[in-house]
């Protein structure tokens, strides 16, 4: 099972993906509420798998994207946001972002996200 | 939404009580099909397909007969008699009323006629009322200068009739420059590249009014021991996800936009701006405020 950092800065939204993916049998090491928290704990961490929100504080998904990538290149990050404009999700996945989920979403297509970049 | 909009109404004038109207409803959901449902019995849909319409339209702002159409599992004209057979919501309401012995068709004329009176409706708005379109019914409920906001309110009550509660409605909405609210939630879309209904930027928001705003962060949060707190995150993610889909469906049609993070408000604030526009967002006998602040 995978070791999943969560950077999204709703506590809620946090939350809904945690009963999610611990559902899955995957284990939740950390959760940040924006962009500088969560490269700073992916540092820390090495997660197996990131899932990221694009619109957070101090620094966006995007910015944080870019910067785990220039740590780890290998980094499988998911984006899950409400931010669907098709400029976003072609700089997500021109950035190495493995899938890109728009909020609101169903449980389901986060298990088959993960279930896709684990394999 | 047209049952709970006119039901509501039988309930303030004493026609019926909330509880005949909550049985009414309720009764009105089992005997009202969905389309995926319907599509299926009618084998013209394998029950794979819609599963996947309905995985696409809890993340997208399209009704299933569009999705259907633009996947093409369905056509046009299948859509049309899948509406026919599903059968109109105001039409079910009314007929379930009667059938309850609840109004007579008389008093049901009657009441029409008081609430078209009421909300100042013309022939043609009740016509758009009893379609039960979302997109329809919205523009009835916004006053004339702030008929720009009716897609972004649009948007807004699909997302809360697929992610929160599919009886939500709506009553009338005021304009206003000066707002004063305690708790609420209110996020920024900036600098539209073009302007957008005349409106070069947006803000959107809600605020509680009696229990409404917890109401839905629950409801969407599928938790209910929220604190202030976590209502105010939650109804935030939610407001997210609704200008979330307004600037995708913008930016489909060459508008970008840039989306800010929502602002978490707990304490009496005063919002002053050129136009400010808020509109009642009522969830069973709950109740929040959808604002919209737009400048051109």
């Amino acid at each position: 099972m995978a070791k999943i950092l969560l950077v999204d800065d709703s506590k809620m939204s946090r939350k809904m993906l945690r009963t999610i993916l611990e559902g899955m049998g995957h284990e939740i090491v950390g959760e940040a509420a924006d962009g500088v928290e969560g490269l700073n704990l992916y540092k820390e961490l090495h997660p197996d798998i990131t899932t990221m929100d694009i619109t957070m504080p101090q620094k966006d998904g995007i910015a944080c994207l870019k910067e785990i990538k220039e740590f780890d290149a290998d980094a499988k990050v998911i984006m899950i946001t409400a931010a669907g404009q098709s400029s976003k999700l072609m700089e997500a996945l021109k950035l190495g972002a493995k899938e890109f989920i728009c909020k609101p979403y169903e449980p389901e297509q986060i298990i088959n996200a993960i279930k896709e970049v684990e394999n | 939404m047209v049952e709970n909009i006119l039901g509501n109404y039988l309930v303030k004038t004493g026609k019926i009580t909330d509880e005949q109207l909550q049985a009414v409803i309720q009764k009105e959901d089992e005997t009202r099909v969905k389309m995926g449902l319907l599509a299926v019995s009618e084998g013209i849909l394998t029950i794979e397909q819609a599963d996947y319409i309905n995985g696409l339209q809890a993340t997208m702002d399209k009704r299933f007969g569009d999705i259907a159409v633009e996947k093409g599992f369905l056509t046009e004209d299948q859509i049309s008699n899948l509406l026919k057979k599903q059968g109109n919501a105001y039409l079910t309401f009314a007929q379930t009323l009667v059938n309850e012995n609840l109004l007579s068709m008389q008093e049901l004329e009657n009441m029409l006629d008081g609430f078209q009176e009421e909300y100042g409706f013309t022939k043609s708005d009740m016509e758009d009322l009893r379609s039960d379109e979302p997109e329809r019914i919205v523009p009835l409920f916004l006053p004339p200068e702030a008929l720009c906001f009716r897609e972004i309110a649009g948007v807004m009550v699909r997302t809360l009739i697929r992610c929160v509660d599919k009886h939500v409605y709506l009553d009338k909405a005021e304009c206003t420059d000066l707002l004063q609210i305690k708790k609420a939630v209110i996020q920024k879309m900036e600098a539209f590249s073009t302007p957008v209904e005349g409106l070069k930027e947006l803000e959107t928001g809600f605020a509680e009014e009696n229990g409404g705003l917890f109401t839905m962060a629950a409801s969407f949060c599928k938790a209910d021991d929220l604190t202030d707190e976590d209502m105010l995150d939650g109804a935030g993610e939610m407001l997210n996800c609704i200008n979330g889909l307004y600037v995708s469906g913008l930016s489909r049609n060459g508008v970008e936009c840039e989306l800010l993070p929502p602002v978490l408000m707990d304490k009496e604030t005063e919002l002053q701006d050129v136009m400010i526009c808020k509109i009642p967002v009522c969830l069973h006998d709950k109740k929040c405020e959808f604002i919209m602040i737009g400048r051109k």
